[in-house]
């Protein structure tokens, strides 16, 4: 069975690396739970470790998001000139919040909300973090209302906020439902199946 | 010498397991899973080996009886068995000594714990082989081990002296700190660290001044602002201290007692003390309680640092949660995984699978610490 490994800047990204994997690949397998950097400052100097783990032992998805910065940008000041077909660094426009608004169905059940209220160009959004941050606190579900927004300032996140949303990826998001809404969500979906391809 | 392998049957949460060990062992697993009971087979052995009020009895009693001790997934074999193999080097294909002893409860009467089995092999040859004829006809002998017995242990003394060094420090700083407040007891061997003084004391001058300058060096780069490290009697009451400078405005800084110290530094203190003293093995308690992640990913460096530079190494056992220590041990098959099943704790090395993924970019933290992770954590039931 084909093995991958998933890396994220943290736990959210490290969700939907694990819910890509599963909803486009299948037949493949996670040998390990998916690493998960806690930061985009400790991802970057590491990257180079992930790159020999897909050049020397097996494919590896790292899934980190732009923060508004410029994807090409990015990936030049990222990445060496040359690496491996298996290994995917995909980044998420403009935040991995963008992906769950992007699942505007799943997202409306999950927080109790109509789903007029979910934007319908998350990669367009200047802050989308802000946005789910909205959206959660208008939820008719209580707890999630309490855990996911902080309760000292509305415009944060709560200490419920990594927990909630991950079980959502895990349990509810769909990227290919997603990815009619979110571009750079697309073109991911686009090079993960590749890498089925790619490898045979 | 090192211990190589340590085979267990009944012993705790460990139904039946068999390891081999190397100069350094790092145990990982979730929470109960049994690194310190798998630790505290080396303290039962010291205290059966101890010429001083130890022996087989004491180390039961110390542990509240066989029936704490004993698994509880020992379901139809009541017998504890304990099978220990020791060598000059990890490479030794024979090891040098082999000890085993295995008892359970006579299961009537007084309800005494018997030996059933006491064996030593020096060189596989077999110089020790227990029941004899006698111990048949007088059951009271079966209550004491020969290793505890200097009438009895001439030809494997050795064995027993290497038992009765190990060393277990699992040091608490508040006991250490507020000792004569809770007129603290200290309990026998010093597991928690409050003896540290008296032992600092009890070291002659030079040796004394030696480590505490090593200590010192250390401290300087880990903790801000560190400056000295002097040992002192206190003139009234002789009792001994430690004092450090820190600097600060003030232009000679100002000097602190090891009460006004950090618990990080004390924690600190407490290991690099240890690493410079004794000759047996040394098991550690989660090393990196207290400190800084900082300084955490430099323990592993930190032990081999201070152990080369001595004339004989030890063998250092560290049971730990932290992700930063995992990450920068060397050797992978040095870290041994607990993991509980149904029917008593397993322990393992890294698989191949995992030592590929390690030799090819991936850290020992990365590919083993998830294994130790409990499965629902993810789960929203989480504390209801």
């Amino acid at each position: 069975m084909k093995q991958i490994l998933v890396v994220g800047e943290d736990s959210l990204t490290c969700a939907l690396g694990a819910s890509l994997v599963a909803e486009l690949l299948p037949a493949w397998q996670m040998p390990l739970p998916p690493i998960d950097k806690k930061g985009v400052t400790k991802l970057i100097p590491e990257l180079h470790r992930y790159i020999r783990q897909a050049t020397e032992f097996r494919p590896v998805l790292c899934i980190a998001d732009t923060d508004g910065q410029c994807v090409k940008e990015l990936l030049d000041q990222w990445l060496p000139k040359h690496i491996p077909e298996n290994f995917l660094l995909r980044l998420a426009v403009s935040e991995a919040e963008s992906w769950l608004l992007a699942d505007h169905e799943a997202l409306a059940n999950f927080l109790e909300i109509s789903p007029a209220r979910v934007p319908r160009t998350p990669d367009e959004i200047a802050d989308p973090k802000r946005n789910l941050l909205n959206l959660a606190r208008r939820s008719k579900n209580r707890v999630i209302r309490q855990e996911v927004v902080s309760r000292f300032d509305p415009e944060k996140q709560g200490s419920g906020y990594n927990q909630h949303f991950c079980h959502f990826v895990g349990t509810h998001w769909s990227a290919q439902r997603a990815a009619s809404n979110s571009p750079s969500l697309k073109r991911s979906i686009v090079r993960i199946t590749n890498l089925e391809n790619a490898l045979n | 010498m090192l211990i190589t392998r340590l085979k267990l049957k009944n012993w705790r949460n460990f139904r039946d397991v068999d390891v081999k060990l190397g100069p350094r062992g790092y145990l990982i697993g979730a929470n109960a899973s049994g690194k310190s009971n798998f630790l505290d087979v080396f303290r039962f052995l010291r205290t059966i080996a101890q010429s001083e009020g130890g022996g087989l009895q004491k180390a039961l009693k110390d542990r509240g009886g066989l029936g704490k001790l004993r698994s509880l997934h020992a379901r139809k074999d009541p017998e504890v068995r304990i099978e220990i193999e020791l060598s000059e080097s990890a490479s030794d294909a024979e090891a040098t000594w082999r000890y085993i002893l295995a008892f359970k409860s006579e299961g009537k009467g007084q309800q005494r714990v018997l030996i059933t089995e006491e064996s030593v092999y020096q060189q596989g040859k077999e110089i020790l082989s227990r029941p004899r004829p006698e111990d048949k006809s007088d059951t009271a002998r079966l209550t004491q081990t020969h290793l505890e017995q200097i009438n009895n242990n001439e030809l494997f003394r050795e064995l027993g002296d290497y038992f009765a060094a190990t060393t277990y420090l699992h040091l608490v700083p508040q006991l250490l700190k507020h000792n004569d407040e809770i007129s603290g007891r200290i309990i026998e061997n010093d597991p928690f660290g409050q003896g540290l003084l008296q032992r600092i004391a009890k070291t002659p001058a030079k040796t004394r001044k030696a480590r505490l300058d090593r200590i010192q060096k250390a401290l300087e780069i880990a903790v801000p602002q560190f400056s000295e490290l002097e040992f002192e009697q206190d003139p009234i009451t002789g009792s001994p201290h430690l004092k450090a400078n820190f600097k600060h405005w003030r232009v000679h800084g100002s000097w602190q007692r090891e009460d006004q110290f950090s618990d990080g530094t004390l924690r600190l203190l407490g290991l690099l003390w240890a690493l410079q003293e004794g000759d047996g093995l040394l098991l550690l308690e989660e090393p990196e309680l207290s400190l800084n992640d900082a300084i955490t990913e430099h323990i592993p460096l930190i032990i081999d640092r201070v152990l080369r530079k001595r004339k004989s190494s030890r063998q250092v056992l560290i049971s730990t949660h932290s992700d930063n220590l995992i990450a920068e041990v060397g050797d992978p098959q040095a870290i041994l995984l607990l993991e509980p099943t149904g029917n008593g704790s397993t322990i393992r090395t890294p698989d191949e699978g995992e030592q590929n993924a390690i030799e090819h970019g991936l850290n020992p933290a990365e590919v083993l610490l998830p294994k130790t992770h409990p499965k629902q954590i993810d789960q929203m039931s989480l504390f209801g």
